[in-house]
């Protein structure tokens, strides 16, 4: 609870943009949904076929998951807002356009014949009968989409929409629970604060009109600002996104403070937690970020998907990935970093001691005093387990399979005695563990270095020299020390970034 | 005003209406009455092109109906439709004046007619202007969507089964209101109803349908005196035996404590023969002691149209 309070207060910047991204998207998902739904309803009110025809589709579009929805829009609009803004507006329209068109459709036909009987026009009849009783529940229907909204927004954070997902994913990520409650409990708040705030609102008709001259008034505001924004003069403008976790949130933020320094008027947004590898190379594909760091093996075997074994020496893996990305992408990788962050097998301090086992090679002495906890990938990957059974002839007494967030936790309580990891985690330093080291070079080298279009790094070859001020720095235990003091002991990235940066007079 | 001439109305093989000659003359409250599925609401919904008949012509003011604007037409005419159908968003002076507003006449103007309006039946306009429909009583309501049918003055107010949902105590009331309406404004109007004592009780001239054609048109002395047809004679039957009913004519003596020694009447002519030998009689009818005059049967009987 402590933990959590410490966290939210060191955080409410954050949280509180976070907050507003999530009331962003939503809100600009239901006018759109509004102002779609709400016509199409009234407008196909008369024609039953169009109209029932309607609900069928609105309500298919209801039944595909939202996530897969979200995948679907990636390669016809990208990622960021607008594909989420797309995904929640396309929600949204279903269930007010269903209360809406019900609702029209209920007024009672004798009400609807007199009207038409007494020479009313269309027009007339909608504004003074139709739609006045239908309004309860086109605002149910509103609220309804609202409350959805919100709560499938927390998945726009996938496609990097940003929003109170952003913490959910982070709290699953790094089995944090504390970010899973930020991300949880605002979401439900914000829905429900909202559900009741449609509800007050349309208690009364001044309160109703106020709350739509305020939003009118907002909404114009919002893009008197952009218009604005669009006429300035605009300095360079440089996105750096990271995946997720909080190495690569360390190491953007030291990419922007290094960009700033050099160039004071360069204004660097940095998307922390922005995907997986294949999600963040896409949208440096399109342009829609400029700058991620990417690791050297990875390049190998997630994006350029070469079907022979990584070379043990780092030098070689970076030389392929670079000439590869360059050939087959027009892109440019730059100078990696001194640390590896591969695979690698932990075990706590007592057991290296007691069994005299430092290199992975002494492992298969005691084989089987091993109890192995291991990642379902790892254990069964011929670059994990099923490659080092050969290489070293490990053969463990037991292995257990688990969640990657858990084995830590399996190790710390004694549950286990071996892991599996990433050389850079926190938890290495968290729990005392010793790494154990691959005298025989069996894993693929892991180093990070910053990736950019060609097109981009030609046009700003002060950011590339910015950029390689990075380069062969940062070791592997002073990227553990980072990684552990944020997501342990949850200090902000852009801190520890800058402490380094000062410490290693990199902004000299 | 109205002329109907030769109107014909055929759903598919279905014929709701067959040659149909009738004339409605201004300042008549003429009654179309006529058992159900007779073509009757068919008929009125003609006049303000709900309906389009299949054959024949309909002449409003000596023009052709079909040559009106529909809306332009309907705005012209007052409606009362079946159930009071006030629109139960808007208060009472919107529903008043939703023909007015629609006619684009200013809202004080609109105010001002609401209000002259309910005054002329008996709503105190403070009172009940800006009240909600849902909170006037059904009679109250009733009233509302008469005085809606006038607000624009028209020349033609048409009601439609206006008062067959209401109980015989509001119908009456309502009936009453039409009538004084009537004699007051001399506006014309179209009644279509199922009862037949309603449109004896309404009607300056009645039509009467049956499947579809017009069986007898006349005044309601003329219908009760001179049927036309077996059909008319049939379908009028029950008014004249309510002459002869006990019931009915105690409905107009007086209510007395309950006196176990009157004498015990059983039927009109007992009632008659003893009247005829003393001007006020005391009696027992139905466990029920009543008081009768002479006089209060001859207003009786007066009241009912004297004519059989």
């Amino acid at each position: 609870m402590h933990q959590f309070l410490q966290l939210v207060n060191e955080q409410k910047y954050e949280i509180l943009q976070a907050l507003l991204q999530h009331i962003t998207i939503s809100l600009i998902s239901l006018v759109l949904a509004v102002v779609i739904a709400i016509p199409l309803a009234i407008i196909l009110r008369d024609r039953p076929v169009l109209g029932e025809g309607g609900l069928q589709i609105a309500g298919i579009i209801q039944t595909i998951p939202s996530l897969a929805l979200l995948g679907l829009l990636i390669p016809l609009v990208g990622i960021g807002t607008l594909p989420a803004v797309i995904t929640l507006t396309l929600y949204a329209i279903m269930p007010i356009y269903q209360n809406t068109y019900t609702g029209l459709k209920n007024v009672d036909p004798t009400l609807k014949e007199a009207a038409q009987a007494f020479g009313l026009s269309k027009t007339k009849q909608l504004q003074r009968l139709e739609f006045p009783l239908a309004l309860p529940l086109i605002l149910s229907g509103i609220r309804i989409a609202l409350v959805m909204i919100i709560g499938t927004a927390t998945l726009a954070a996938f496609i990097g929409a940003g929003g109170l997902g952003d913490y959910i994913m982070l709290g699953i990520q790094q089995n944090n629970n504390s970010y899973l409650l930020i991300g949880g409990i605002l979401s439900a708040a914000l829905a429900f604060s909202c559900s009741w705030l449609l509800k007050y609102l349309s208690q009364s008709k001044k309160r109703a009109w106020g709350a739509l001259i305020l939003l009118a008034i907002l909404g114009v505001s919002f893009g008197g600002y952009k218009v604005y924004e669009i006429f300035q003069p605009k300095p360079v403008k440089v996105v750096i996104a990271g995946k997720l976790g909080s190495e690569p949130e360390i190491l953007i933020n030291m990419y922007k403070e290094l960009i700033e320094h050099d160039d004071p008027k360069a204004q660097v947004t940095l998307k922390p937690n922005f995907g997986g590898t294949t999600f963040l190379f896409k949208a440096l594909q399109k342009e829609q970020i400029d700058i991620y760091p990417e690791f050297t093996g990875t390049v190998l075997e997630a994006i350029l998907k070469r079907t022979q074994k990584t070379p043990s020496d780092p030098q070689k893996t970076y030389q392929l990935a670079k000439t590869g990305l360059a050939q087959q992408y027009n892109m440019t990788y730059l100078k990696p970093m001194a640390y590896q962050n591969g695979y690698d097998l932990a075990v706590t301090k007592q057991f290296s001691q007691k069994y005299h086992v430092t290199k992975l090679s002494e492992l298969a002495r005691v084989n089987s005093s091993v109890h192995a906890g291991f990642d379902p990938d790892f254990s069964n990957q011929e670059d994990g387990y099923l490659g080092l059974k050969q290489v070293y002839g490990l053969d463990f007494g037991k292995v257990s399979v688990m969640e990657p967030a858990l084995r830590y936790q399996a190790i710390a309580n004694g549950k286990v005695n071996l892991v599996d990891g990433y050389t850079t985690d926190p938890q290495i330093k968290q729990y005392d563990l010793v790494v154990l080291e691959d005298d025989q070079n069996f894993f693929p080298p892991y180093q990070g270095a910053p990736l950019l279009n060609e097109s981009f790094a030609r046009k700003n070859p002060q950011i590339v020299k910015s950029l390689n001020k990075l380069a062969g720095k940062i070791t592997t235990k002073e990227m553990q020390a980072m990684n552990y003091e944020v997501s342990v002991k949850h200090r902000k990235a852009r801190e520890v970034a800058h402490e380094y940066l000062v410490k290693h007079k990199l902004l000299d | 005003m109205i002329k109907y001439q030769n109107v014909g109305m055929t759903y598919g093989k279905n014929v709701v209406l067959e040659n149909i000659d009738l004339e409605i003359k201004t300042g008549e409250l003429f009654v179309l009455v006529g058992p159900s599925g007779s073509g009757k609401t068919t008929l009125l919904r003609m006049l303000n092109q709900l309906t389009l008949p299949t054959a024949g012509d309909i002449y409003y003011e000596g023009k052709k109906i079909k040559t009106y604007d529909k809306q332009k037409l309907r705005l012209q005419m007052g409606y009362v439709p079946q159930v009071s159908s006030l629109f139960p968003n808007l208060n009472i002076e919107e529903n008043i004046t939703i023909q007015l507003e629609q006619l684009r006449v200013p809202k004080a103007k609109r105010k001002a007619r609401a209000k002259e309006l309910l005054a002329s039946v008996d709503l105190e306009p403070e009172k009940f202007a800006k009240r909600m429909p849902d909170e006037l009583s059904g009679g109250q309501q009733q009233r509302v969507a008469i005085i809606r049918a006038l607000a624009t003055d028209p020349k033609l107010i048409l009601m439609d089964e206006s008062f067959s949902a209401l109980d015989p105590v509001l119908r009456r009331q309502s009936q009453d209101l039409i009538l004084e309406l009537h004699q007051r404004l001399q506006t014309t109007i179209v009644f279509v109803t199922h009862d037949m004592q309603e449109a004896m009780r309404l009607g300056d001239r009645i039509a009467i349908l049956h499947e579809g054609q017009v069986q007898q048109i006349g005044t309601p002395t003329q219908i009760i005196e001179a049927p036309a047809n077996d059909f008319v004679r049939e379908f009028f039957a029950p008014a004249r035996p309510r002459f002869w009913n006990l019931a009915t004519v105690c409905n107009k003596a007086q209510v007395l404590t309950y006196d176990p020694t009157a004498a015990k009447v059983a039927d009109f002519d007992q009632l008659l023969a003893q009247l005829t030998q003393q001007t006020t009689l005391i009696f027992n009818y139905q466990e029920q002691t009543y008081q009768l005059s002479q006089t209060q049967l001859l207003e009786f009987f007066q009241e009912q149209g004297g004519s059989t």
